[in-house]
């Protein structure tokens, strides 16, 4: 038949059937045989049960009735519906509820006791019952604690007893009782339960134990059996990576503790200045009360006086400046015993750039670079911060790099007795370096205070300082000298500091009286060597005093260079910075204190009328009208909290001492680079402009061009405090009118700063300070140009979520906080980082 | 003729049955375990080619020694070759598989089967290990099964979804024989019709007493009337999602309520002989059928489900207790199950392998619903209607595959003139008309207040 010659196509779920009546297709039966196309389907039996007798003959009468047959029906055993007693025995009437029930979750956990009482036990506490009082409930208590208390072994009758509430006596009696029945009971437990599996693995194929637990074995599809592999292989990844994000979210804490310890320490160090504590003996005080608490970590007590070399009058203006701020806004120098040590200050100094020790500030640069390291801060910053104090000082103390400390895994030798090494203090001769620091130079020794004559000073083990003194002839005029130079400040009397300028004045009167030697020295001919101690002060800072002084500092601090640079008689700019005031600290702090009683009477003026004050104490204020003023003080407020960003910033690129800071700039060069990139150059563009504005401002009041840079930024710290305190809604209200103004300033000066103060340091520290400025730029404002916020905004975020108008107080503070996002924000970038 | 006391496991002999109709049959049985009961010896058959429910203890007044087939021991048996595929009733290679499997493992066995306590399963264990012959034939059998067998000769523990068992390597003689005599629940007594992990303490009980709203276990009258006194459940511990006239449905969560879950698995199993219990009862949903009368709501059968079945299984296991069965009860379930499905938007199938009342009961369900589209189908603009194999599974939740298998089963689908076209005979609608007729029972789907979860975000179900 031709009709079979076709193979028919196979059956297409999605094809249309059209449905036949039988009765309408007369010549279906012709066309069956092709029926063999449509293949079967299994039944989903197993096949040895599809062919169970019963079975058949149920499908084959269905298939010939179209319905079973009562007697074709699979037979199954029998079950009965006739109990009798069920109607006793379940209690009455359940209404149906109206609405659908609904069970609580744990609802059903009542606490009723597992056990079942069962005849004999009714027995035996109907018997008991006579003589104490038991009920069939209690009793089901007792033993369905007794049960649940014993493991494989029953319980104990000094056990039941701990575990049971009733008296001993029925205690007694019902533990005999279950003992006894427990014992004739066949199950493990005469509550009866299903078998648990055993933890050996050996109740596999035990029929009776049921409800395994499922193991963490994943359900793979069928037939793959690369499945499971794989499925092992991401979940090792998977606690791989969360791994990683525990270690991730560790360092993220790691980094935030070492902020706040940062803060801390900065907090005591500011309280510490507010008090006057300059030597550390509050702080020893302190520390010696919390002792038997053993403090986790040693809040360093450093003598405030050793990060400010204000002997150093020659140290060029802006870094001077920057000291103060440094001493303000920054340090955290955990406390090492070595510290206490004299500082030693090489008498060159090496104020100028040119002048550095070439070593010190490529170890800065490294360190620099280390501080991008990310996670690498586990032991840097402490050997960072011992060693990188200050740029200043780091500059000035040779010391920072040599100083001796204990590595892990070192080994140290015993000294060579018999020869003297090849240290740098000792001569070439001698198979040593001849380093130029360790050649002899004059040496003023603090307690007692004299000048030893020639004495050279090498670092020992430990960080000792050894003074090698030498005999000259000159021995006694050294003696001479140095006496005269110590009581010099105490011969000029108070009422004689009017001003700073006048001070300085007489101050270089003064030193030049002195004789020949002293002018040698100071021009740095020969050296001059003095340790400091920090202690001589204390007599001198009273607690009043105390925080106007912090302020004189920052005013003389500033005010000097200002007034160095007006007089035209120093030599030390056109002899490239060398040595040129030799003022000891006493003198300076004397000096300093004076400044401090003026200043405080300077305040009470400001207090009063704060403008006119402000502008008759500061030579540089000479510039302003009123409202020009205000805008100043805008100007100097931005300046400042600038200036203190950048300071720490410096500071920290340089020194390392900003922990959190560093890590900043390194999320900033690690994260934001690029954008970093855009906004500096924006921001540099978009500032100049106006700081042409800013300049013009200030040429108006005919300060040379030289000094735009300093005089702002002393007047701005000289005004910080009393502007502040006073007039912070004023200032505030300013900030709308000189947004520009301030911008500018701001940016000119930071770049000015950074111009000279980078030029020694290496292309890192430019680099480093560069996105700085691009951050601090629209901090320092309240409104900003809405471009240059958004900016902000894209290159980082957190910039516009700084308070803008926060209190004074908290200027330095500021600037951390404005890392703290920062910082969380890199945290949350490293956690996105390992999520992906 | 055979002396009674030469029975052993593995005789095959005629055992005196009697039939639905009350008419006595001697069907060939074989014997798979032996007991000694004051004196009495007892024997366990299983009629060859009969379901394992009907096996029974009998004595042996019933069996016809004059026919007896001792197991022979090189060749096989006359069940392997003459009755192919009857392999319930074939315990050689039961016992085989035990020897194969289990012996190895002898140390567990003694451990878990203390001979003195339990005398049925202890002999029955005794009598496989003291059988040389048995071990001898079994390594000599080489079937595929058997290759099969010894492949996979170390126990291992079963695939961990599902509910059911289609591989029967840890078949184990225990389990092949029942081990409850009687269960009472509620006013019903229930024979049970498989074996099932009920502590092995109660097996030796005459009659296990089961509360019928908990469902716990208690070994006697007195302790369930104890029992009844501080359990105050009435209806299943779950939540009701369906409620028509008397029927309801609940809703219990096989994670949160497991003590309620593994008694009424325990139960479960009682019935359904591919039933596995050998895992927890976490991945799944129990959906619980009862009916109300005033004492509460009785539970009429129940159906399992995963909470996420990889294989489009809607049901995993579906029972109606013995005393509501030939009711309607099983089509309502199974009408219900693809109500939820209809609900969750899916197609499924009942998970495999079926049983021989579950094929018939799914068959039936299948035809019904099917036939009920196909005759409502109505001609448009005098065309012929017609409709997608497609379209009847999304309409019905019935997966395409029993789709296709029971338009096959029904013999609708025909190959006419190029193309496949369903016809209907007068038989086919006749006959479901009149079943429709007697099928009262109906789901209602707008009484069923049921939103599907999605488990898979869930974590661990």
């Amino acid at each position: 038949m031709s009709k079979l010659s076709f193979r028919a196509r196979a059956l297409d779920a999605s094809k249309p059937l059209p449905v036949f009546r039988c009765e309408d297709l007369p010549d279906l039966h012709e066309y069956a045989s092709i029926n063999r196309a449509v293949p079967q389907m299994p039944t989903g039996m197993e096949k040895e049960e599809e062919s169970e007798h019963h079975l058949q003959r149920a499908i084959s009468a269905q298939q010939v009735y179209g319905e079973k047959r009562d007697n074709m029906v699979i037979p199954v055993p029998e079950a009965e519906s006739n109990i009798a007693y069920y109607e006793s025995i379940y209690p009455g009437e359940f209404k149906m509820p109206k609405q659908l029930i609904h069970i609580q979750p744990f609802s059903l956990d009542a606490e009723q006791p597992d056990y079942d009482l069962d005849s004999e036990d009714e027995v035996f506490v109907n018997k008991l019952k006579k003589k104490m009082d038991i009920c069939p409930l209690q009793f089901e208590e007792m033993i369905d604690r007794l049960e649940k208390g014993s493991g494989q072994q029953p319980v104990s009758l000094q056990e039941a007893k701990l575990l049971l509430k009733e008296d001993d006596e029925l205690i007694r009696e019902v533990y005999e009782y279950w003992i006894k029945k427990r014992k004739t009971c066949r199950g493990p437990s005469l509550i009866p339960s299903v078998k648990q599996e055993k933890r050996d693995g050996s109740s596999t194929n035990d029929p009776y134990v049921a409800f395994r637990r499922r193991t963490e074995k994943m359900q793979t599809r069928k037939n793959r059996k690369n499945d499971e592999a794989s499925y092992e292989k991401m979940l090792k990844l998977r606690r791989d990576l969360s791994r990683a994000v525990t270690i991730l979210e560790m360092i993220k804490r790691r980094e935030k503790s070492k902020r706040e310890l940062l803060h801390l320490t900065l907090e005591i160090m500011e309280k510490r200045y507010n008090l006057g504590d300059y030597s550390g003996e509050i702080m020893c005080e302190v520390m010696a009360q919390r002792q038997p608490m053993k403090p986790t970590y040693a809040v360093p007590i450093i003598p405030i006086t050793n990060s400010s070399q204000f002997k150093h009058q020659e140290v060029m203006d802006v870094k001077e400046f920057k000291v103060n701020k440094q001493d303000k806004a920054d340090i955290v120098r955990p406390k090492r015993k070595y510290e206490k040590k004299p500082k030693v200050l090489p008498s060159s100094a090496a104020a100028t750039p040119q002048q550095t020790s070439p070593a010190a500030l490529p170890v800065f640069n490294a360190k620099d670079l280390n501080q991008y390291d990310f996670p690498s801060s586990d032991e840097e910053p402490l050997s960072q911060v011992l060693s990188g104090s200050s740029e200043a000082e780091e500059e000035n103390d040779p010391d920072g790099p040599f100083a001796f400390r204990r590595k892990a895994g070192c080994q140290y030798y015993a000294p060579h007795l018999d020869q003297t090494g090849n240290w740098p203090w000792t001569s070439p001769k001698d198979g040593g370096l001849g380093d130029v620091r360790y050649r002899y130079c004059l040496t003023t020794l603090t307690v007692p205070q004299r000048c030893i004559g020639f004495a050279r000073r090498r670092v020992g083990r430990g960080g000792r300082v050894f003074l090698d003194r030498a005999h000259s002839d000159y021995d006694s005029v050294f003696r001479h000298l140095d006496l005269e130079m110590l009581s010099s400040p105490q011969h000029s009397p108070v009422n004689q500091f009017a001003n700073t300028s006048e001070t300085n004045t007489s101050d270089r009167s003064f030193s030049k009286d002195l004789s020949q030697i002293l002018v040698n020295i100071k021009s740095c001919r020969w050296r001059h060597f003095r340790p400091r101690t920090p202690s001589l002060h204390d007599s001198d800072s009273d607690e009043l005093s105390s925080r106007k002084l912090y302020r004189s500092i920052n005013r003389t601090g500033t005010a000097q260079p200002g007034t160095q640079t007006c007089s035209t008689s120093t030599q030390s700019k056109s002899s490239s910075g060398s040595t040129h005031f030799a003022f000891t600290a006493e003198q300076y702090q004397q000096h300093q204190q004076q400044l401090a009683l003026m200043q405080k009477q300077q305040l009470a003026q400001i207090q009063q009328q704060q403008a006119n004050s402000n502008s008759s104490t500061n030579t540089s204020q000479n510039l302003a009208s009123n409202q020009q003023k205000s805008g100043f003080h805008l100007n100097i407020q931005g300046l400042e909290r600038t200036l203190q960003g950048f300071v720490s910033k410096t500071l920290d690129s340089a020194s390392a001492q900003f922990a959190a800071s560093a890590l900043m700039t390194s999320e900033q060069l690690m994260g934001f680079k690029m954008k970093d990139d855009v906004v500096l150059g924006i921001g540099v563009n978009g500032v100049l402009p106006a700081s042409g504005l800013y300049k013009g401002l200030h040429l108006s009041s005919t300060t040379p061009t030289a000094l735009v840079h300093t005089s702002p930024s002393a007047a701005g710290s000289a005004l910080l405090q009393p502007s502040n305190i006073t007039q912070t809604s004023s200032s505030h209200s300013a900030l709308s009118h000189q947004v520009t103004a301030a911008n500018s300033a701001t940016t000119q000066v930071l770049f000015g700063n950074n111009i000279r103060l980078t030029v020694p340091s290496s292309v890192a520290t430019v680099n480093s300070i560069a996105p700085m400025n691009a951050r601090h730029i629209p901090r320092t404002l309240s409104a900003v140009p809405s471009s240059a916020l958004k900016l902000a905004t894209t290159a980082n975020c957190q910039v516009s979520k700084v308070p803008s108008s926060s209190s004074v107080d908290s200027v330095p503070r500021e600037n951390h906080e404005s890392e703290k996002p920062a910082l969380n924000n890199i945290a949350d970038n490293t956690v996105a980082m390992e999520v992906t | 003729m055979a002396e009674v006391g030469e029975i052993i496991e593995g005789c095959r002999l005629p055992v005196l049955r009697r039939n639905q109709d009350n008419e006595d049959e001697w069907p060939l049985a074989e014997i798979l375990s032996v007991k000694d009961i004051n004196g009495r010896k007892l024997f366990y058959v299983h009629y060859i080619d009969f379901n394992k429910r009907l096996d029974e203890w009998v004595t042996h007044e019933r069996l016809d020694l004059k026919k007896i087939q001792f197991p022979k021991k090189e060749a096989k048996t006359p069940t392997k070759n003459g009755l192919p595929g009857s392999r319930p009733g074939s315990p050689e290679r039961e016992v085989k598989r035990k020897v194969e499997v289990v012996s190895p493992a002898t140390p567990v066995l003694s451990e878990t089967a203390p001979a003195s306590v339990f005398p049925q399963n202890g002999s029955a264990r005794r009598a496989v290990a003291a059988q040389p012959g048995r071990k001898r034939k079994s390594n000599c059998l080489g079937t595929d099964e058997d290759s099969q067998d010894s492949s996979d000769g170390i126990p291992s523990a079963p695939r961990m979804t599902g509910s059911l068992v289609s591989d029967r390597s840890h078949d184990d003689i225990v389990t092949r024989m029942k081990n409850i005599e009687c269960i009472e629940l509620g006013r019903h007594r229930l024979k049970p019709w498989y074996f099932s992990p009920y502590p092995q303490e109660l097996t030796t009980l005459p009659v296990l007493y089961l509360c019928e709203f908990c469902l716990k276990y208690g070994r006697s009258l007195k302790c369930l009337q104890r029992h009844l006194t501080k359990c105050d459940l009435r209806h299943p511990p779950g939540n009701e999602i369906y409620r028509k006239g008397t029927i309801s449905f609940f809703e219990i969560d096989g994670r949160k309520n497991k003590s309620y879950s593994q008694n009424l698995c325990l139960l479960a199993k009682c019935f359904l002989d591919h039933k596995t219990l050998y895992y927890d009862t976490d991945p799944f949903l129990f959906y619980v059928m009862t009916e109300y009368d005033c004492k509460g709501f009785h539970i009429v059968g129940y159906f399992s489900k995963e909470k996420e079945s990889t294989e489009d299984y809607n049901v995993a296991c579906i029972l109606t207790l013995p005393p509501y069965q030939r009711r309607g009860y099983g089509k309502l379930l199974i009408e219900f199950s693809y109500e939820l499905s209809k609900v969750e938007g899916k197609t499924g199938t009942p998970e495999k392998p079926l049983s021989d009342l579950g094929l018939l009961s799914y068959r039936s369900y299948w035809s019904q619903t099917i036939l009920e589209i196909l005759m409502g189908l109505k001609s448009e603009s005098g065309e012929r209607p017609q409709i997608t194999i497609n379209e009847i599974s999304e309409i019905t939740s019935i997966k395409k595959e029993d789709v296709i298998s029971t338009l096959q089963y029904l013999n609708l689908i025909n190959y006419y003139k190029g193309q496949y076209i369903l016809t209907l005979s007068e038989d086919i609608v006749d006959g479901h008309e009149r079943a429709m007729l007697k099928r009262l029972l109906r789901i209602d789907s707008k009484c069923l207040h049921f939103t599907p979860k999605d488990w898979s975000k869930r974590g661990k179900w």
